[in-house]
């Protein structure tokens, strides 16, 4: 009991670094209405493109018209979060790294990962609440969307694709500490997560060895297999083990982390100041 | 055993030689060089609890390097440190929550939020009650003044106002160690005397111990019973600068202003002390320079009293800064 109560009040704290960075992401209001609008019209390309692709009832891979207008419009609200966990988490640490608040944060006693971590899940809410909500509600007025087949486990998969993300950012926003420069790995990273993770097309589409490659990558973990549950591709065990492989994923990935951080900060070198 | 135990400490960084030019630099992509810096150099020192210590020496000796290392920031390449019995680099979360850290060079504080934001949390982190906060937020009001500054986000601070507000967060937990890192870099005369004030007496009444890193000397004049100086990465003086000054620093000068003009053979006939040293300084004044340990002022400003006919006399000590130069200059003491 006293355990829990400890672990109660550190969540709280590390929940406040949430707290603070969703309410920076509130106070840029430009910014706001520009991304939302980028992001929509990506989502309206693609629509168009599927509805040419898929007209008069065609499908490809067992992929409807109907299936793939939720498809774009739930993937073009998961790269808000993509892009919320490249730039909150690699991008910031980089960035911690080179101003020196990185310093700073090693002088308090806190974990720089979960500190790291909490804050991005901050960003994460904001894209949600605002830019995801506002996307989803257009959509659902003007296209029409499906509702999740299994909300409980699809939300259970989201989650579990966002650690996975945040594993690998943080394993990319460490790279800084060994190559100062990393704008090329984090560039590199964004886009075949993008690729990779199914944001871009169902992964069945790709050639069949790309496919079975990326059945041993936690890539496609992040974003399609939530998808799959959305779309209730995925049956009651097939749904369980493919929920288990993303809880391995993640703790083995955010281990990992936790690890070579520890190795990384060893190795800090920071003269004068 | 002391507080802090430095024992053998050595930290050096492999730094890569840039090749200069367009040339150089297509080289460097291929071929790198590089070369191993000594930021600090076997150094041994130990610091009891109470002591406040100053920590001086030219840019680049390897200060603030030390201080990383103490703090838990860098891990050293040799060597041995514990602070309050716990190795900083090894048990960073533990060692970081019983100490306080003032770099005046950059801040402490989270930018995006407002001062009293960023408080709160440092208290929840360090785990401060309610109440031990209110009054540490007081006591920091009177000796600082921050009280109008709390809901100003930390970004929008001047340098002045961020530092106060910086030494106020990392002492709200009241840390039984301290390492102020040049602590009154760029402010006023007023504020600095506050901080110094407030430093004086947290000692006092807490306890407290702290390093001291700065490059002002009337701050260690005023604070440290005790200093190092490391210079090239290795310590060179340790113990009471204030001692030093007077078993280094032994010339004294007194300036004499007359009515009459300045005859310097003649004044030196007329008050027949050897060993004395003549300057003129203009027409009506000239400094008088000499060994303290040899003859005694008073003697030489009874013999000017009654030989000459002085306007004024003026008796200068030297500074802590010239005991230091000759310090550096030195290189061991």
């Amino acid at each position: 009991m006293a355990h829990f109560r400890k672990f109660w009040i550190r969540f709280r704290i590390y929940t406040r670094f949430s707290k603070i960075r969703f309410i920076d992401r509130l106070s840029y209001r430009a910014h706001f209405f520009l991304v939302l609008t980028e992001y929509l019209l990506i989502i309206i390309v693609n629509y168009f493109l599927w509805k040419a692709i898929l007209a008069d009832g065609r499908t490809i891979r067992g992929y409807t018209l109907e299936d793939m207008v939720t498809y774009v419009a739930i993937a073009g609200v998961f790269r808000f979060i993509i892009n919320e966990l490249s730039g909150g988490i690699s991008r910031e640490m980089s960035g911690q790294y080179h101003s020196g608040e990185l310093i700073m944060n090693l002088l308090k006693p806190v974990s720089y990962q979960l500190y790291i971590y909490f804050r991005a899940f901050g960003g994460i809410l904001f894209q949600l609440l605002f830019r995801g909500a506002t996307v989803l509600t257009i959509w659902a007025l003007w296209v029409g969307l499906t509702p999740p087949d299994s909300p409980v486990p699809f939300i259970m998969s989201l989650i579990f694709g966002v650690l996975i993300y945040a594993g690998i950012a943080f394993l990319v926003g460490l790279t800084t500490f060994h190559i100062e420069n990393n704008a090329g790995v984090l560039f590199a990273t964004t886009a075949s997560i993008e690729l990779l993770s199914g944001t871009l097309i169902p992964l069945v589409m790709f050639p069949s060895w790309m496919v079975s490659i990326l059945d041993y990558l936690p890539f496609k973990m992040i974003f399609y297999i939530p998808m799959q549950i959305y779309l209730g591709r995925l049956g009651v065990e097939e749904t369980v083990s493919a929920l288990t492989v993303q809880v391995i994923w993640a703790s083995t990935l955010s281990i990992a982390g936790f690890f070579l951080f520890k190795t990384s900060v060893r190795k800090l070198t920071i003269q004068g100041g | 055993m002391a507080l802090i135990e430095v024992q053998n400490l050595t930290k050096s960084y492999k730094t890569f030689k840039r090749k200069e030019g367009l040339k150089g630099a297509f080289i460097n992509l291929f071929r790198r060089e590089y070369e191993f810096v000594q930021a600090v150099d076997n150094i041994n020192f130990h610091v009891e609890q109470g002591e406040i210590l100053g920590y001086i020496g030219p840019n680049g000796a390897g200060k603030s390097t030390t201080i990383k290392i103490l703090t838990g920031i860098l891990t050293p390449t040799d060597g041995k440190v514990t602070v309050n019995g716990l190795v900083p680099y090894k048990q960073r979360q533990q060692h970081v929550k019983n100490i306080g850290v003032v770099f005046g060079q950059r801040t402490q504080l989270w930018w995006d939020i407002a001062v009293i934001e960023a408080f709160t949390l440092l208290r929840d982190i360090y785990e401060v009650s309610k109440t031990d906060f209110q009054e540490q937020l007081k006591k920091f009001d009177e000796v600082l003044g921050i009280g109008p500054l709390l809901h100003i986000p930390v970004r929008k601070l001047s340098l002045g106002q961020r530092v106060r507000c910086d030494i106020a967060a990392s002492l709200l937990h009241n840390p039984p160690v301290v390492f102020l890192d040049e602590p009154t870099i760029g402010l006023d005369v007023a504020v600095k005397s506050n901080i110094r004030e407030f430093i004086k007496e947290m000692n006092a009444s807490l306890g407290t111990t702290m390093i001291l890193t700065t490059h002002d000397l009337s701050d260690i004049e005023y604070l440290c019973q005790r200093s190092l100086i490391i210079d090239q990465g290795k310590i060179i003086f340790d113990g009471d600068l204030q001692k030093a000054k007077d078993e280094l620093a032994r010339e004294r000068k007194i300036q004499v202003d007359l009515y009459e003009r300045v005859d310097i053979d003649g004044i030196r006939e007329q008050l027949k002390i050897a060993k004395l040293e003549f300057t003129r300084r203009n027409d009506y004044s000239l400094t008088i320079s000499f060994d303290k340990d040899e003859i005694s002022a008073i003697d030489i400003i009874q013999k000017i009293l009654d030989h000459l006919h002085p306007r004024d006399i003026k008796i200068e000590e030297p500074t802590i800064e010239t005991v230091v130069k000759e310090i550096y200059q030195k290189k061991s003491f």
